[in-house]
């Protein structure tokens, strides 16, 4: 629950909206990624009248990296000599995860999607931003890229639409010399224009 | 009093304007976790074959020179059976270096690329080969491989046949030698040595 009140809080100290916790406990896969733990839900005012109804994945464990995924054969590769010192031959060092529902939204039934704007921002453990970081050795980090993508109506009721949102981070294992958890804190902001 | 409820009435008309937010908003966090397994790759050649030009064989042996004078020398002579016979010395016939013990350095021969468990030189490579391998000549003579060891690219050969180095990622990867003592005294013809008996030489990368 702990997360669940820490996702609470700051909305609450900007002091634009009410909020509630709802104590769901969500077990679910979803693309590639595991989401875990209580939905975090918030209530706030839409500006075109009525209320919207604002829900977050407070943790999400993406799927781990499998070395498949950046080596195009077997970890050791054979090579014939064609003169001339070895090279390397270069292996994929961007791996991504899609995360298709991060949040989700109910709003009064006929408001426009492109009146959302949403915004993404993650940080590591440091606050380096656009960085996840190596668990408890928060000086190796990992390049992470959120692509966004379009929300999509999931439900329509008499009054309410419910439209669900999420995003394709693009990790960058580059410089990524250490093996173990790397974590990060995503900030997930909905703005109704 | 009739007059302060029209004034109550505007009061909380405008307190309800002033309530209604013009902007609606809300943000959350999300924690992200994604495990990273360790991971080691190594890049080898399955086969190779080393030319040595006679050029670099005798420069290595006599430091290029194929006519090797011995100044001097006093040759008494007896005669025998209707001849004069003398016998010298003989001239200097050493080498420069052993030819039971020629070191071939095979640089750039492996690179490893590797994501460690924990931070320090972790990342190990080790070479093994059968103990003596022999080469066998196509025309005859053979070549002994007596001894092999392995080092990163600027490190040294130290006798051991491992070398360790911190863990590169995988956006870099660290390059490296191996070294094979040859015995090539017994390399009595030109022609091509393989085949070695006993197995292959085996270069192993792995994650301390």
């Amino acid at each position: 629950m702990w997360s669940a009140h820490r996702a609470l809080l700051s909305p609450l100290a900007r002091g634009c909206f009410t909020s509630h916790v709802l104590g769901l406990w969500v077990m679910a896969t979803l693309g590639s990624a595991v989401l875990a733990g209580p939905n975090a839900v918030f209530w706030s005012p839409s500006s075109k009248g009525g209320m919207i109804r604002f829900s977050i994945q407070p943790h999400v464990i993406l799927h781990p990296i499998a070395s498949s995924e950046l080596l195009r054969g077997s970890e050791s590769q054979p090579m014939r000599y064609r003169g001339g010192p070895i090279e390397a031959p270069q292996i994929n060092t961007i791996v991504t995860r899609h995360v298709p529902s991060l949040w989700r939204v109910t709003m009064p039934r006929g408001t426009n999607v492109d009146d959302l704007e949403i915004t993404y921002d993650v940080l590591s453990e440091k606050g380096r931003d656009g960085c996840l970081s190596l668990r408890g050795k928060g000086d190796f980090e990992c390049p992470v890229r959120i692509l966004p993508t379009r929300p999509v109506t999931v439900e329509r009721q008499d009054q309410v639409d419910l439209l669900e949102g999420g995003a394709i981070l693009e990790l960058d294992l580059t410089t990524v010399r250490y093996a173990g958890t790397y974590s990060g804190t995503l900030l997930i902001s909905i703005h109704q224009l | 009093m009739k007059r302060l409820v029209p004034v109550l009435l505007a009061g909380i008309a405008l307190l309800g304007l002033n309530a209604t937010p013009v902007l609606a908003q809300a943000s959350g966090t999300v924690d992200i976790d994604i495990s990273f397994p360790p991971l080691i790759i190594l890049y080898y050649y399955s086969d190779i074959t080393v030319t040595i030009p006679s050029a670099a064989l005798l420069n290595l042996m006599t430091g290029g020179d194929d006519d090797i004078e011995t100044t001097g020398g006093t040759v008494d002579v007896s005669a025998s059976g209707g001849i004069l016979e003398g016998t010298l010395a003989g001239p200097g016939t050493d080498l420069d270096v052993n030819p039971a013990d020629v070191n071939l350095h095979l640089n750039t021969i492996w690179a490893v690329r590797s994501v460690g468990a924990a931070s320090g030189n972790n990342t190990q490579v080790v070479v093994s080969a059968p103990e003596n391998a022999t080469l066998t000549g196509s025309n005859g003579g053979t070549i002994v491989v007596d001894d092999t060891d392995i080092r990163k690219n600027g490190g040294t050969f130290d006798g051991n046949r491992q070398d360790d180095f911190p863990p590169t990622g995988l956006g870099s990867y660290q390059l490296g030698d191996v070294l094979l003592e040859l015995d090539i005294s017994s390399a009595s013809t030109e022609g091509t040595y393989s085949n070695a008996t006993g197995g292959q030489f085996t270069i192993t990368a792995s994650s301390l």
